[in-house]
């Protein structure tokens, strides 16, 4: 132990030290796995598959679970089994973009507003006011016809930006998938407003306790300050709310889908299986149960991950 | 203290204008009109009917009416969907029914929410803990328009105690009551647990510990505040949402409130009632954040709002 | 949380098999008990909630519902077929040419506040619908008035006093001539404060002796007059009150279909006094606030609840109020179909409405129980085809398109209502003699919209795109068309509609190999998009307004408003135009199957299948009849507990005796001949 103290800088013994403690938690662990084998799974599973997510087959319709599918088929005869994997590309995609923006913006967002405070933190509160009750249907409208059409020159960037890989993009029909970054985008944008209202006020909070005062009678600056000493004390709330975020954050995609401002045919996603399963729910249960039980372990895992990580990272256990 | 409050209700008013003022000229950039169907009308036809409704006028010119109209006349304009009905008709009518779900469906939600997220906390990391916060985490992961059907299905259809729909007597809330209220308590069950566990370890109540205080009073004195603080900050917009209603509820359950016109409206391009129902979400987010800030300050007395 | 995954299963399981046990024995779909509600109180759902009730300019099918129970036309539908019977008029003439129309008007129906309805009501409520500033949605109805369409078009106006006309649209411009006071003229073009006028001859006559100038195809300019010269004045429409008992009406071409379309409540009377008070003060809004309807139909409206419910008593000044046997109608406004659905199963609902869908997955549970209703709907579903972009610029792709598809797999396995797969525009049930003459061509097999060439046949269709210059080949048990450029189907975000679009996309791949892009967009942007001409295929629906094939043919014509195809044939327009004109209903009908055929071949709009309605109706209600317009009058329903009553209409409906000739009658005094 002592021999690699040596060896490593300083910083990554504390996160070595946060791994090893979360690697004694069971729940984390097992979450963990878990998220392990279901993101493989989405990853893999539909190229794999005998049956691809689009393969419609109407003479086969609607069926429950068989041995030919496992998790039955959708309206269509399509195989429920790669579309809920398929779809989990799609939900992980705007729950990472979504939570990553919220993170990323969002803290630093509160951080700031709550150690700065005063006029600083008036303009920027009330901004995330204006930005909560702008309507976000519009919003996303305007943002898909005038900054995201088929003609746009965002998809134009889009396109060449992918041009080194795919050779002839124009044809190929990138758009439904253009049309989706730019939801995950516009998801994102304003995923993070709770997550600065919640950041500032343990902020708030925070600053002016002992330990703050005695950094900064040491000359730690305000950047250091925030960073170092305030946000890992608020990181309970903060990693709590992503792990909130994330099924908002779904469900928001979903919606949007059902509006027609999101995920596309044959596309599908967990939120968008659920919802229309719902709808079915009295005539094909499974197509309600199997999305809704991806959509729910996921959840769950990442519930309990998170909760691992806020223990591990804790600094006060840290003393203990 | 009175001060501050006067000057966060103050800065509503040039809050509100910018998001007004922007989303007023917005909302006309989207493609289609209020009047666009399916079946076209001649050109001649169409322009009569925008003429109608003043909205063949200027763009300034329209903003410059709307302004004046909402200033000096609290008119918010006709609705444009509903032929008769003045946006403050509409929002008169249809509040009443968000408010009281909504209402209903917070205490519901922090009477459960809190003690279970307090409860997870003192237990952390055992058995009961995870319970609680798997059954909060199966809170969030059902949405409403699951949770809702499956209700109705159980209480009204199999067990026939309670009505399918509509909203008549008070057993006709509590089937709403409880499809709002409680995804809403797990957010605030999670939020307070978090909160709890950041309290619990500081310095401060290890010194009431030390100081060998019961753990009661502890909780109750000491920790409660301070634990609430990420729950008294969510339920900012969380109440504001939860005030003007919510799309699925309120047409699961039949009930005439406002929280479909969010939506709704914007897919019709009924431009004064957007313009109502957001005026009236940005009243109460902004005011119910100030309201938030306040109380942070009793919460905890360390929390200097009017610092320079 | 292992737990919490089991809680979900078992709540889903116990989803799964509540709903699949217990009910299903039934022959019904829920009680069969209605308790503690009056016999007379008829409990439905509207819908939603209406936009307009004011039956001038209601247009959608909830307003147009509510405006027909408290408005009566001059006929209304029959209980049972829904064909015209009396409603204020108790007798009428007609000219053999079906131009001229007469209706004598019965003296005892009154206005709910007491007033006895004239003609009069009637001329002014339809001058009403058609004036211009009013910008009525259901104005098109009116059309078939002599001068309609360039009235409501604001083309048609009167000058107000003595004008002299000028040469150029300027102050000093030099005079041409003088036009009398009140002379008809056609509006070409508008500068400024001048308008270009021509004369306008074509007037009516009331006189089957002296039919109206034929229609100038192009009006010689006069000169210009100042825009503020003219004024609207609905003496130009072929419509006149000759007394308080008698209404005229001149048609703009020969109309079979006069009558029925008197059914419709944008042809109910209105009240000058109670309309022009509202109207002089901006207030046409107004109008549709309960406390301003003045109506004469068979029910009032007491109480709304907005977005909740609409209460409407029984109007005691009705001509036959006394034989009503439902007092009071709860009109609901549920929108989500399944507490529609466990509200009706409860009993608390008595008829699940008009408007009311039943998803097709629950169909096949549905459709076997004894309280359901099915009944054809006089409307097409289609997919529209925009010709001005490539591949679909070409006839044989379109063709192709559509015989590529299998509609009768797509009404079994998708729609799921009985729906019936379409091969053309106009339905075979279609009335005013459309039914008769496709039965005869069925029977002779004649009928141009039936065998190869119509229905599905992929071999052909995979014959004609090779002819058009692609490539087919074969790829297993499927096929693989090359180069065939992008294509993409439009559609506005809906269950049912995405699920036709995803059905649509497997057949083309699978028969012709083609790989087909769906995009749903929100409903508002899809419009403009379509109506733009900014898409390829787009999807549509049209229901009819009146019982006759132009409803929907009328769509095609190259200067349709509703025509986005891009598509415009001459010689469809010219065909229309003879089929319009000819007096023989028969001969009419021929000519419109003809200019119909026309349309086909082009294949601009691909046609799905006819509509179904699908209902449900508790056992206790009587008098209630499936039928194509679906329309269903609670006038004409009782509820019966004991479900041992006949079933029979709560009143007998008066059928019209057939109509007397139109011989020519004098002009009410104080107007010019």
């Amino acid at each position: 132990m002592s021999a690699d103290e040596e060896e490593v800088p300083r910083g990554s013994s504390l996160w070595r030290d946060a791994f090893r403690r979360l690697k004694k938690n069971r729940a984390a662990v097992v979450s963990a796995a878990i998220l392990g084998v279901v993101v493989l799974a989405c990853l893999l599973q539909p190229s794999l598959s005998s049956h691809p997510y689009d393969r419609t087959d109407l003479s086969v319709g609607p069926t429950p679970p068989s041995w030919e599918h496992w998790m039955g088929t959708d309206y269509f005869g399509r195989d429920l089994m790669t579309r809920v994997l398929f779809g989990g590309r799609i939900s992980f995609g705007v729950a990472l973009t979504a939570t990553s923006l919220s993170l990323l913006i969002g803290v630093t967002w509160g951080g700031i507003a709550g150690y700065a405070g005063g006029k600083v933190d008036a303009v920027m509160m009330r901004i995330v006011d204006v930005l909560y009750t702008f309507p976000f249907l519009v919003f996303v409208i305007l943002l898909m016809v005038f900054f995201a059409g088929p003609d746009s020159p965002l998809y134009s960037g889009f396109l060449a930006a992918l041009s080194p890989f795919v050779s002839d993009a124009k044809d190929k029909g990138f758009f439904p998938i253009f049309q989706l970054f730019v939801v995950f985008a516009a998801i994102g944008s304003i995923s993070w407003l709770t997550m600065a209202r919640i950041v500032r006020g343990q902020v708030l909070s925070l600053r002016n306790q002992p330990f703050v005062e005695a950094a900064r009678s040491i000359g730690v600056g305000p950047a250091g300050l925030v960073f170092r000493h305030l946000l890992p004390n608020a990181l309970g709330p903060i990693i709590v709310y992503t792990t909130l975020t994330i099924p908002e954050v779904m469900m928001t995609e979903a919606f949007l889908s059902f509006l027609g401002l999101g995920t596309q045919e044959p596309l599908s996603s967990w939120g968008l299986l659920a919802s229309t399963g719902a709808e079915v729910m009295d005539s094909y249960p499974w197509q309600l149960v199997f999305p809704s039980v991806f959509l729910a372990l996921t959840l769950f895992c990442f519930n309990f991950l998170g909760d691992g990580l806020r223990d591990a990272l804790d600094p006060r256990l840290r003393k203990d | 203290m009175i001060r501050y409050a006067a000057r966060r209700l103050l800065a509503v008013v040039p809050t509100l204008w910018v998001v007004m003022t922007v989303l007023f000229f917005l909302l006309r950039a989207v493609p289609g009109g209020p009047f666009d169907a399916e079946r076209v009308l001649p050109k001649e036809i169409e322009k009569a009917q925008l003429a109608y409704y003043n909205l063949d006028a200027p763009l300034f010119v329209q903003y410059k009416t709307w302004l004046a109209n909402v200033v000096l006349r609290q008119d918010l304009g006709p609705s444009f969907r509903h032929a008769g009905r003045s946006v403050n008709e509409i929002l008169r009518l249809s509040f009443p029914y968000s408010a009281q779900l909504g209402l209903l469906s917070a205490v519901l939600a922090l009477a459960v929410g809190v003690p279970l997220g307090i409860q997870a906390a003192r237990k952390h990391n055992t058995a009961g803990d995870h319970a609680a916060m798997g059954v909060a985490m199966i809170g969030v992961s059902v949405p409403r328009f699951v949770l809702a059907p499956l209700l109705v299905l159980v209480f009204s259809l199999k067990l026939f105690l309670l009505p399918a729909a509509r909203w008549e007597t008070w057993r006709h809330m509590v089937l709403p009551v409880i499809c709002t209220g409680l995804p809403m308590a797990a957010y605030i069950a999670r939020l307070a647990r978090a909160g709890m566990l950041e309290v619990i370890r500081s310095d401060f109540i290890r010194t009431a510990r030390a100081k060998g205080l019961s753990e009661r009073k502890i909780i109750l004195r000491h920790a409660l505040k301070g634990a609430l603080l990420p729950v008294v900050t969510f339920m900012g917009p969380g109440l504001s949402g939860l005030l003007i209603g919510s799309l699925v509820v309120e047409r699961i359950f039949n009930i005439p409130g406002m929280g479909r016109y969010l939506v709704e409206a914007a897919s019709n391009r009924d431009y004064n009632l957007v313009m109502g129902v957001v005026l009236v979400y940005g009243v109460l987010v902004m005011v119910l954040n100030a309201i938030v800030d306040i109380a942070y300050r009793y919460l905890d007395p360390r929390v200097a709002l009017e610092e320079p | 949380m292992r737990s919490g995954v089991r809680a979900l299963f078992l709540a889903a399981s116990l989803a799964m098999i509540s709903s699949g046990c217990g009910e299903s024995a039934s022959p019904y779909y829920g009680t069969t008990k209605r308790t503690g509600k009056s016999v007379s109180t008829f409990y439905v759902n509207a819908g939603v909630e209406p936009e307009v009730i004011d039956p001038g300019r209601a247009a959608e099918a909830v307003g147009t519902m509510l405006a027909g129970h408290m408005f009566e036309g001059l006929a209304t539908y029959d209980p049972v077929d829904a064909h015209p019977t009396q409603g204020v008029a108790t007798a009428w003439d007609k000219s053999d040419d079906n131009r001229l129309f007469r209706f004598h008007l019965r003296k005892e129906a009154l206005w709910s506040d007491g007033k006895t309805v004239t003609a009069h009501d009637f001329a002014f409520a339809w001058g009403r619908v058609l004036r211009p500033s009013l910008a009525s949605r259901t104005a098109a109805v009116l059309y078939v008035l002599l001068n309609g369409e360039l009235y409501q078009r604001g083309q048609l106006k009167v000058t107000k006093g003595s004008t002299g006309v000028v040469g150029a649209p300027a102050d000093n411009a030099a005079p041409v001539t003088t036009v009398a006071a009140g002379a008809a003229v056609r509006i070409l073009k508008t500068e400024g404060e001048y308008s270009q006028i021509a004369l306008h001859r074509r007037l009516p006559t009331f006189d089957a002796s002296r039919p109206p100038e034929p229609e100038e195809a192009k009006p010689a300019p006069l000169g210009w007059v100042p825009s503020s010269a003219l004024e609207e004045s609905p003496s130009v429409l072929g419509v006149r009150a000759v007394d308080d008992e008698t209404l005229e009406i001149e048609a703009e071409h020969p109309t079979p279909y006069l009558l029925d379309l008197t059914c419709y409540s944008a042809l109910s009377p209105m009240r000058r006094d109670v309309v022009e008070p509202l109207e002089s003060a901006g207030k046409v809004d107004d109008l549709n606030r309960p406390e301003n309807v003045v109506g004469n139909g068979a029910y009032r409206i007491v109480d709304w609840k907005f977005r909740y419910e609409i209460a409407m008593e029984k109007n005691p000044r009705y001509w036959r109020a006394d034989k009503l046997k439902i007092d009071r109608i709860v009109w609901m406004m549920l929108e989500d179909y399944r507490s529609t659905l466990n509200l009706y199963k409860a009993g608390d609902l008595d008829y699940i409405g008009d408007n009311a869908s039943i998803p097709p997955e629950t169909m096949p549970f549905v459709e076997t129980k004894k309280d359901f209703r099915r009944s054809y709907y006089l409307a097409v579903a289609f997919y529209s085809l925009n010709t001005k972009k490539p591949p679909l610029d070409d006839v044989r792709v379109r063709r192709a398109l559509n015989l590529g598809l299998d509609k009768q797999q797509l009404v079994d396995r998708v729609t799921r209502s009985g729906q019936i797969p379409a091969t053309h525009y106009v339905p075979d049930f279609t009335g005013s003699g459309y039914a008769d003459v496709a039965k005869a061509d069925k029977a002779a097999g004649t009928d141009p919209f039936s065998g190869p060439g119509m229905d599905f046949d992929p071999e052909r269709a995979r014959a004609l795109l090779r002819e058009a210059g692609y490539e087919i080949d074969k790829d297993g048990e499927d096929y693989k068309v090359r180069k065939f450029p992008p294509l993409e189907i439009l559609y506005n975000t809906n269950e049912g509609n995405r699920a036709i679009a995803v059905a649509i996309q497997s057949f083309w791949r699978k028969h012709l190999g083609i790989q087909v892009a769906v995009r749903n967009e929100e409903w508002k942007v899809m419009l403009k998009n379509i109506q733009e001409g900014s898409f390829q295929i787009g999807r549509g629906g049209w229901i009819a307004e009146y019982n006759h094939p132009e409803t929907w043919l009328d769509t095609f014509l190259s200067f349709s408003p509703q025509n986005q195809t891009g598509w415009g044939d001459p010689e469809f327009d010219r065909t229309m135009k003879e089929a319009a004109q000819t007096a023989d209903p028969t001969e009419s009908i021929r000519k419109f199957r003809v200019a119909e055929k026309i349309a086909v071949d082009a294949m601009v709009k691909i046609p799905l299948y006819f509509y179904t309605r699908n209902v449900l109706i508790k056992p206790w209600v009587r008098g209630f009849h499936p039928n194509p317009r679906n329309t269903h009058h609670a006038q004409w329903l009782w509820i019966d507990e004991t479900g041992a009553a006949k079933e029979e209409p709560a009143m007998p409906p008066l059928d019209f005796a057939p109509p007397g000739p139109f011989a020519p009658k004098a002009a009410p005094p104080g107007e010019a001949p």
